[in-house]
């Protein structure tokens, strides 16, 4: 019987490894950079506000002592999006994963709602992954290795109301996500989408009367188990998974 | 200490395949563990090798689809420690045969031990919760409850519907905050997969120790948050894609 294995919950499971995160300023994109961090990987986190990515990336290589570097990026811009990735490897040299976490919602009825806040969420939470994923593949069809993990949301799989453009992002990005994984798949590069609920970031200000009554997980639920997810060996994919408050209005009719 | 640390957990299906890679990696996370099975020789040896690591761990045969042997597992898991905060439905089963040549007995034998044991033992399991106001249930089901394969209509249909039991009961569960969710798995070694090696070589295959790492890193979610889907498989296993 093979020996049982102690877990090292602050070992550096993740040394040598390259990892972008976009969105990786604030809530759920840097709690998932500082877990990889923790474990000992190298990374790039991206946003477009410079101020706030930069006070995270100096805070994050602070408390790890990993590489965390700052790439100004918006996603939805095609030549940002290369010059990133063209920053990443003179960087680093490779690129092992790839989290698409940086998105956007604006909250209106589709009748109320202006064709500029459609297009500017569908940019941002599907056309993104879209310029990102293309870029990652190529790079990790070359290394024959990768893993690709979508930030989606439950609204992938259940709308809310007033969220057209976003329900339609996150469901889309559902296709885009089994896409890229078909297209993966002989290179040995695992992509997978993480359908989280709600999470206490920035985007539930003065919203806590909602998130009792819902329910709320915290950044660190969702960030450990993306950890988990990119701990798993080459060639092993968690190609869906769905992460809620055990209150949250989903399961049943409604 | 281990995330699971004062923990209990019930894993059914452990003597083997995915059930033991399961109880050993909960045992490394400091675990106690009840272990069940059909057959007691078998289910002692894996529960003395895995306690060997240090964890309170207790084998007791029971068969999945037997009200009262079930009832006798709960009862014996309570009396021993005092509660039970985690329940692995594993033990499962198949058969291959296409939909004309299946006997009644075959589908009949299939649906009770994927579909009715995972209701027994989840039921017992969801009477203590709710009294203690917490607790896990984590099923084991299939890529096949997604998408079936050829030959298989009484594991798919119990797959299926082990989906549906899965929601069910966590509607059920979700007032006591008792979290119940299901883990899909693809192609994973095991004795399920003894005389397919060419097909498993093709479609790639993982480790029951995978399964068991995504198991931990859902039962050491707080309480109050759920894993509720969790589809994993070889990257390279057709079923992404049409066929
Ligand atoms: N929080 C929840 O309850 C919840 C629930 C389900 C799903 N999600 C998903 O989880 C992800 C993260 O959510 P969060 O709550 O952590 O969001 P957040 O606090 O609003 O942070 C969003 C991050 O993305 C960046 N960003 C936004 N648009 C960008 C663009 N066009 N280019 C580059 N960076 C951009 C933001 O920085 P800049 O503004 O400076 O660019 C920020 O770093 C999103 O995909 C969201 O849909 C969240
Ligand atoms: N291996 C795969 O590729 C794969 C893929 C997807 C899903 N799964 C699922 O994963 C689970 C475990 O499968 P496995 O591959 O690890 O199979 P396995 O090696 O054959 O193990 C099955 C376990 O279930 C127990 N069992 C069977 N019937 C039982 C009953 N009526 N009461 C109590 N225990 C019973 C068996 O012990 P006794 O015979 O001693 O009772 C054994 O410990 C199953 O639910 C299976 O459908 C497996």
């Amino acid at each position: 019987m093979a020996e049982i294995q102690r877990s090292h919950p602050t070992g550096k499971r993740l040394a040598g490894k390259v990892a972008i995160v976009t969105g990786g300023s604030t809530g759920i994109g840097k709690g998932i950079a500082r877990h990889f961090a923790d474990e000992g990987a190298s990374v790039v986190v991206c946003a477009r506000g410079k101020e706030r990515l930069e006070a995270a990336s100096k805070e994050l290589t602070q408390a790890t002592g990993s590489r965390v570097e700052a790439v100004v990026c918006d996603v939805g811009v095609e030549a940002q999006v290369q010059a990133m990735f063209k920053r990443t490897l003179d960087l680093f040299g490779r690129l092992d994963i790839l989290v698409n976490n940086a998105g956007s919602n604006t909250r209106e009825l589709v009748v109320d709602m202006p064709f500029a806040n459609w297009n500017k969420v569908i940019n941002s939470n599907l056309t993104a992954v879209f310029l990102t994923g293309r870029e990652a593949l190529r790079i990790m069809k070359k290394q024959q290795s990768g893993r690709i993990i979508n930030i989606g949301s439950i609204a992938a799989k259940v709308p809310r109301a007033n969220s057209a453009a976003y329900v339609a992002a996150k469901v889309g990005l559902t296709g885009l996500t089994r896409s890229l994984a078909l297209e993966g798949r002989a290179d040995g590069i695992a992509v997978s989408q993480l359908n989280n609920g709600n999470t206490r970031t920035d985007r539930w200000l003065g919203r806590d009367e909602q998130a009792a009554k819902e329910g709320i997980m915290e950044i660190d639920d969702v960030a450990g188990i993306a950890l988990a997810m990119v701990l798993l060996p080459d060639g092993v994919n968690v190609l869906d998974g769905t992460l809620t408050a055990v209150n949250m209005p989903f399961i049943g009719r409604g | 200490m281990g995330r699971l640390t004062d923990k209990v957990a019930i894993i059914t299906g452990a003597r083997s395949g995915i059930g033991r890679g399961i109880a050993e990696a909960f045992a490394a996370e400091g675990a106690t563990l009840v272990l069940t099975a059909r057959t007691k020789d078998k289910l002692e040896t894996a529960a003395q090798e895995i306690a060997k690591g240090g964890n309170r761990v207790k084998a007791i045969v029971a068969d999945v689809t037997d009200e009262k042997q079930v009832a006798e597992l709960f009862r014996q898991t309570v009396e021993a420690f005092g509660r039970v905060d985690i329940l692995v439905n594993n033990a499962g089963t198949n058969t291959r045969y296409a939909t004309v040549d299946l006997p009644l007995s075959e589908w009949k034998r299939v649906i009770e031990t994927n579909l009715t044991g995972p209701f027994i033992c989840g039921r017992e399991a969801l009477r203590l919760m709710s009294k203690q106001k917490s607790g896990r249930i984590i099923n084991i089901a299939s890529i096949s409850a997604k998408r079936p394969r050829p030959n298989a209509a009484a594991y798919v249909s119990s797959k299926f519907g082990l989906e549906g039991l899965t929601r069910s009961m966590a509607l059920d569960g979700r007032p006591d905050n008792v979290a119940v969710c299901c883990i899909y798995p693809g192609n994973t070694w095991s004795e399920l997969k003894i005389g397919r090696e060419e097909q498993q070589h093709r479609e790639g295959i993982m480790e029951a120790a995978d399964i068991g790492a995504m198991a931990v890193a859902i039962a050491a979610l707080p309480d109050g948050v759920n894993m509720l889907e969790c589809e994993m498989l070889p990257v390279k296993q057709p079923f992404i894609g049409r066929g």
